[in-house]
């Protein structure tokens, strides 16, 4: 076992961080958001944990803490003039905010060392962090998608003019479902930071943003489980086929693709197993 | 004063091209509804045709160009067949297809990173006639007057399309609306493959005069160009012919100026800062009023 765990515990690590960044697309998902704004939040969580850390020689909750203090602002700024914007709109406008995060980090070389990168982060995060990190923001989003809340997500998904009709605030719901998916990748990111002892602004760029999308809709957002059943597959698969290891895009594309035209709702979808469920009872009662 | 003529001209010439990459986005999106955010991926696979077409089969530029807009323009209607139209018959929301546009790019790029193998390719010498014009103030050298006028003749054949061809007609009955179009007896989906060949056709010509006018050919060049062409049609407003071709050339000035002045470090960061201000003052776009495709 221990063999086993020596073996893949980078790979394990991967599977879980990458499920923390599933679950960031949750809230937005589950509001009709096409937001990639996902890695910039993530950028900026780890960006400060690292130079506190390296600057400042302070302990990891420090650096996470005004990360997450940081990406609360800006998420807060960022949500009134982005969701007034329309479904494309707001889309590219999060594209937007991606590169110019990505573009600062590298040209504000005093704070972030450029192209160079930030190296020697200590190395602070283990693996029983990071599965209480899924554990709590899976709790979390459970109860958040099974309350008041989450109601109002969905019926905003549905129709946001019935949704408002409804007296349901939407746009206080959008901001708080835009907020929600930047903390949790802001804290992603300093658990990453202190995770590889080396960031550079190439991690967190807008192809990082395809995967975390790619998670959320190959695992689906009907259910908070969904994305991380998707970011597991997606992370898992190209390193279990050994050949494909370097065409990663390649298999993350193929199943992105072979997810939204035939399993429109993802993997894990109630009504899908609701399906299976009674065929297999027809079966016997006829059998 | 000779340097700013010179520089104006340097950044329509990378504008037409802008411009040429916009058309093929812009007419998509009036017709379907969809941001085809493969369209970055198919212009790079222009190029690589293009280069191909150059080194591997000996032809001249001219005729490499055809091929790479006959080729990629087939793999825009292969595209259709996969990730649009599954999506559209079921009736998904807008956002499903950009997700399935999406994944096409990933494959298309993670394919053309095998083929290039991550390698920068350049087109051999002499694949371009080297030559200077003066026109007035401004020197024009070859490259440019070839961007120039391939993005011109497209236009125009495009527009020319649109406006008097019954074809065309069929193509804006379907961008005004794919249910009354069908009604009225027009067969949707053959228009809706029409239109994404001649997308990506338009799409792969950019590729191949921005390979050549920066004479390097890799898997990777599309990605600024999805950010620029999204810049260029929020810039035109989405759906608008007139309005992609101005944005086009309107960033292609905006671009080659201020890397003259300041540097080229933040460019992409102003170009996208312009894009939240302007969406926050005019939420269409400079051009637009609404949506549906406007010749």
């Amino acid at each position: 076992v221990s063999d086993f765990g020596a073996t893949y515990s980078t790979l394990i690590q991967l599977i879980l961080l990458n499920a923390t960044l599933g679950l960031s697309m949750y809230p937005v998902m589950a509001c009709g958001m096409f937001s990639v704004a996902g890695p910039g939040f993530m950028a900026i969580g780890a960006y400060a944990a690292a130079i506190i850390a390296l600057r400042a020689g302070l302990p990891a909750p420090v650096g996470a803490s005004v990360g997450l203090a940081i990406s609360l602002i800006l998420a807060l700024l960022l949500a009134r003039p982005l969701l007034r914007l329309r479904s494309h709109y707001f889309a590219v406008a999060t594209i937007g905010w991606v590169q110019v995060i990505y573009v600062v980090l590298l040209n504000w070389t005093d704070l972030s060392n450029g192209v160079l990168g930030l190296n020697r982060i200590p190395v602070e995060v283990e693996t029983w962090h990071l599965v209480l990190y899924v554990l709590v923001v899976a709790y979390a989003m459970r109860q958040i998608s099974r309350s008041r809340i989450g109601r109002a997500f969905r019926a905003i998904r549905y129709d946001e003019r019935v949704a408002a009709g409804m007296s349901i605030n939407v746009a206080h719901y959008k901001t708080l479902a835009f907020v929600l998916s930047a903390v949790i990748a802001s804290i992603s990111g300093s658990l990453f930071a202190h995770l590889t002892r080396f960031i550079d602004p190439n991690e967190f760029t807008f192809a990082l943003a395809l995967n975390f999308l790619g998670f959320a809709v190959l695992g689906g957002t009907a259910v908070w489980a969904g994305p991380i059943v998707g970011a597991v597959i997606l992370t898992a698969l190209p390193e279990l086929l050994r050949g494909f290891g370097e065409h990663r895009d390649l298999v993350t594309g193929a199943a992105l693709l072979l997810a939204i035209v035939y399993l429109p709702r993802g993997l894990v979808d109630p009504l899908l197993f609701r399906h299976w469920r009674q065929r297999l009872a027809s079966r016997r009662a006829g059998s | 004063m000779e340097l700013l003529f010179q520089q104006a001209f340097n950044g329509l010439a990378l504008g037409a091209v802008y411009a040429l990459f916009a058309l093929g986005f812009t007419l998509v999106f009036g017709v379907l509804g969809v941001l085809n955010l493969a369209h970055a991926a198919l212009f790079t696979w222009g190029s690589l045709v293009g280069l191909f077409a150059v080194t591997r089969l000996g032809l001249p530029i001219l005729p490499a160009l055809l091929v790479a807009m006959l080729i990629v323009g087939v793999v825009g209607i292969g595209l259709e067949y996969i990730a649009l139209r599954p999506l559209r018959h079921r009736g998904t929301s807008e956002l499903s297809p950009m997700i399935s546009t999406l994944a096409v790019a990933l494959i298309l790029t993670s394919l053309a990173q095998t083929v290039t193998d991550t390698r920068v390719l350049r087109y051999p010498f002499g694949a371009m006639p080297v030559a200077n014009f003066s026109l007035g103030p401004v020197v024009v050298t070859s490259i440019q007057a070839m961007m120039l006028a391939t993005s011109l003749v497209l236009a125009v054949a495009l527009y020319v399309f649109l406006r008097h061809t019954r074809a065309g007609r069929a193509v804006r009955a379907v961008a005004f609306s794919e249910r009354i179009a069908r009604l009225l007896g027009i067969n949707a989906d053959l228009v809706i493959a029409q239109t994404m060949f001649i997308s990506s056709a338009l799409g792969a010509a950019g590729g191949v005069l921005i390979g050549l006018a920066f004479n390097a050919v890799a898997f990777n060049m599309g990605e600024s160009f999805l950010l620029k062409g999204v810049t260029v049609i929020i810039l035109g407003g989405f759906g608008s012919i007139p309005g992609a071709l101005v944005g086009g050339l309107l960033l292609g000035l905006i671009e080659t100026f201020s890397v003259a002045v300041g540097g080229g470090n933040y460019r992409d960061a102003i170009a996208f800062v312009l894009i939240v201000l302007l969406l926050s003052w005019r939420p269409k776009g400079l051009l637009g009023q609404g949506e549906g495709l406007r010749t």
